[in-house]
């Protein structure tokens, strides 16, 4: 395994006295080499402190958490480690290339192995332009992939990402994506938290649900319990009366191409199948309609809270 | 081992580089020195008018506000230097990457000490001028006194860092001022407590003069102002000072940092 939260568990003193208050309790969690993990939660769920403890910049209250097999905590294990924070911490009196720059040198590199780290890392970002700019002046998304930038510049093999996608206009939220997913097609592992479920269906392997610092399930998303609640039919057909015979309830609408759309419930679609055959109907798409992955990981979520999960 | 030493000095120099390009660009710091440069120039015009002539007048006034202007580059350089980057979540970035605790912090401490040098290079080349002005000899005195008040703000950097680790900046600022007046008031801590008769008030004043670094062992000021020879004894004694106290400050902030919680 690349990470492992082994029964981790973390709590912060708050108040005068300094009582402890749990923020994730027993937490076991595997991210295997060379896949994209999700880490899905509400707000507060515990998932930026699951980050943290994976990054090594904080201790667990009891449990381990390894990389590659090694103490996150230790400097060494964080070679092949790239971090990227859901708020970009920048420096605003230095230039983007001295930042990197000077992060480069923390993670090892000298000479021109750390001149071309970080045109390297720009140009994944396409930041070259703003390299000489103080980072004060950039702008939120530049700043977002600033931060994406330095996470790549040591070129690691695990990256553990923090809402990459925040911040980002959509075109850079589909170039992100890309990036990511070139990165894992090199043998690359990423764990990474998101609220955009949208962003999480189309890149994760595995989705990790996590609630009141407990994780909830974990499993491939295609192992998500989704029901199909209907097909959407586009279809070309001679009498268009044939169509409330699949759809009693559902409303027919003709396309601006001459074909007809209809929603159809689960039990319907033999008929249409059946008309197919007999040539009373031309089929030009037949669609599952599933449950939105909002609801069955949230409904997921709170189907487990009530089956009596001990959570925070 | 030689790349590890490397890949040390790699991320000191980074990190060293960071706290000088930002000291550099900082606005405060420029009117410091500024201010610091303005008060030297003053010192001809104050010359023109003292008792003891322009000249003693250059020597001493200059000598006095390169001591006081480090005090005062070291508290704003270092009441942050640690604390900002912990509050404004920048120290994520770079502990995430790898590189230890103690690395961290003396990387920080070579970065002030850079600025400090720079500052005081600054400051030092207009007071020479003025000596040359004034037609001063320089003599081996006066740049034993200048090394060793560099050397003061360099402790006082390691004192700071030492601070910085867990107090807030207030206290910070406090405790960094206290350090440096007790210090120069370190020997006459000493007799107080040879003359005391409190057996309470001794123990107290032997505590203070043995828990604070004696700064006056580094004061070769009088020595310059009035062409007195500086035994290697004396010298030596001023080193050993000096090293040993920026060690142990060096070594406690280490302790203190390594257990320090990120939030």
């Amino acid at each position: 395994m690349a990470l492992d939260w082994i029964k981790v568990s973390f709590s912060v003193r708050q108040g005068f006295w300094l009582r402890p208050k749990l923020i994730l309790e027993g937490i076991d969690l595997s991210v295997p080499g060379g896949s994209i993990t999700g880490l899905v939660g509400p707000n507060g769920a515990g998932k930026t402190t699951t980050i943290k403890l994976g990054a090594g910049l904080i201790s667990p209250t009891s449990g381990q958490v390894l990389i590659q097999g090694r103490k996150a905590s230790e400097a060494g294990a964080k070679e092949h480690l790239g971090l990227l924070t859901e708020i970009q911490y920048t420096y605003p009196h230095l230039r983007l290339r001295e930042w990197l720059d000077m992060l480069a040198g923390l993670s090892g590199l000298k000479g021109s192995g750390r001149t071309h780290g970080v045109d390297h890392a720009l140009d994944i970002v396409d930041l070259r332009g703003q390299a000489d700019q103080m980072m004060g002046t950039l702008s939120k998304g530049q700043i977002q992939r600033a931060g994406l930038a330095q996470a790549f510049l040591h070129k690691p093999s695990i990256l553990l990402l923090d809402e990459p996608m925040s911040g980002l206009d959509p075109y850079w939220r589909y170039c992100v994506q890309h990036i990511l997913q070139g990165f894992k097609s090199g043998g690359g592992t990423i764990l990474f938290s998101s609220h955009i479920l949208s962003d999480v269906e189309r890149l994760c392997d595995r989705v990790a649900l996590i609630k009141k610092g407990c994780i909830q399930w974990t499993g491939r998303l295609a192992d998500l319990p989704r029901e199909t609640r209907g097909y959407e039919v586009i279809c070309r057909v001679e009498n268009p009366d044939l169509l409330k015979q699949i759809a009693p309830e559902g409303k027919a609408e003709a396309l601006p191409t001459g074909e007809w759309h209809v929603s159809i419930p689960v039990d319907q679609k033999e008929e249409v199948l059946w008309l197919v055959s007999a040539g009373k109907i031309t089929l030009e798409s037949l669609l599952p309609i599933q449950d939105e992955i909002e609801d069955v990981i949230f409904g997921f979520s709170s189907d487990s809270n009530r089956a009596g999960q001990r959570c925070i | 081992m030689y790349l590890m030493k490397s890949g040390l000095r790699s991320q000191i120099s980074a990190l060293a580089l960071n706290v000088w390009l930002e000291a550099i660009r900082d606005r405060m710091l420029h009117i410091l020195i500024g201010s610091g440069a303005l008060l030297l120039l003053s010192s001809l015009v104050i010359g023109e008018m003292a008792i003891g002539g322009r000249g003693r007048v250059v020597q001493d006034m200059g000598l006095w506000v390169l001591g006081i202007w480090g005090l005062l580059a070291v508290i704003h350089l270092g009441s942050n230097i640690v604390r900002r980057e912990i509050q404004q979540r920048t120290i994520y970035l770079i502990l995430s990457r790898p590189i230890a605790r103690p690395t961290f912090l003396l990387g920080k401490f070579v970065g002030m000490s850079l600025v400090l040098l720079s500052i005081f290079c600054v400051l030092c080349a207009v007071w020479l001028a003025l000596i040359r002005l004034s037609s001063i000899p320089l003599t081996w005195e006066h740049y034993w006194a200048l090394a060793f008040i560099f050397g003061e703000w360099i402790l006082l950097a390691a004192v700071s860092l030492f601070f910085a680790g867990f107090t807030s900046p207030l206290l910070h600022n406090f405790f960094l001022v206290g350090v440096a007046f007790l210090g120069h008031w370190s020997n006459d801590l000493r007799l107080f407590a040879l003359n005391a008769d409190s057996a309470w008030l001794k123990a107290g004043l032997k505590l203070i003069y043995y828990a604070l670094p004696n700064l006056e062992a580094l004061n070769f000021r009088e020595a310059a102002l009035y062409n007195k020879a500086i035994t290697p004894g004396l010298l030596l004694e001023g080193a050993t000072v000096l090293i040993g106290w920026i060690l142990i400050f060096i070594i406690a902030a280490n302790f203190i940092f390594a257990g320090r919680k990120l939030p």
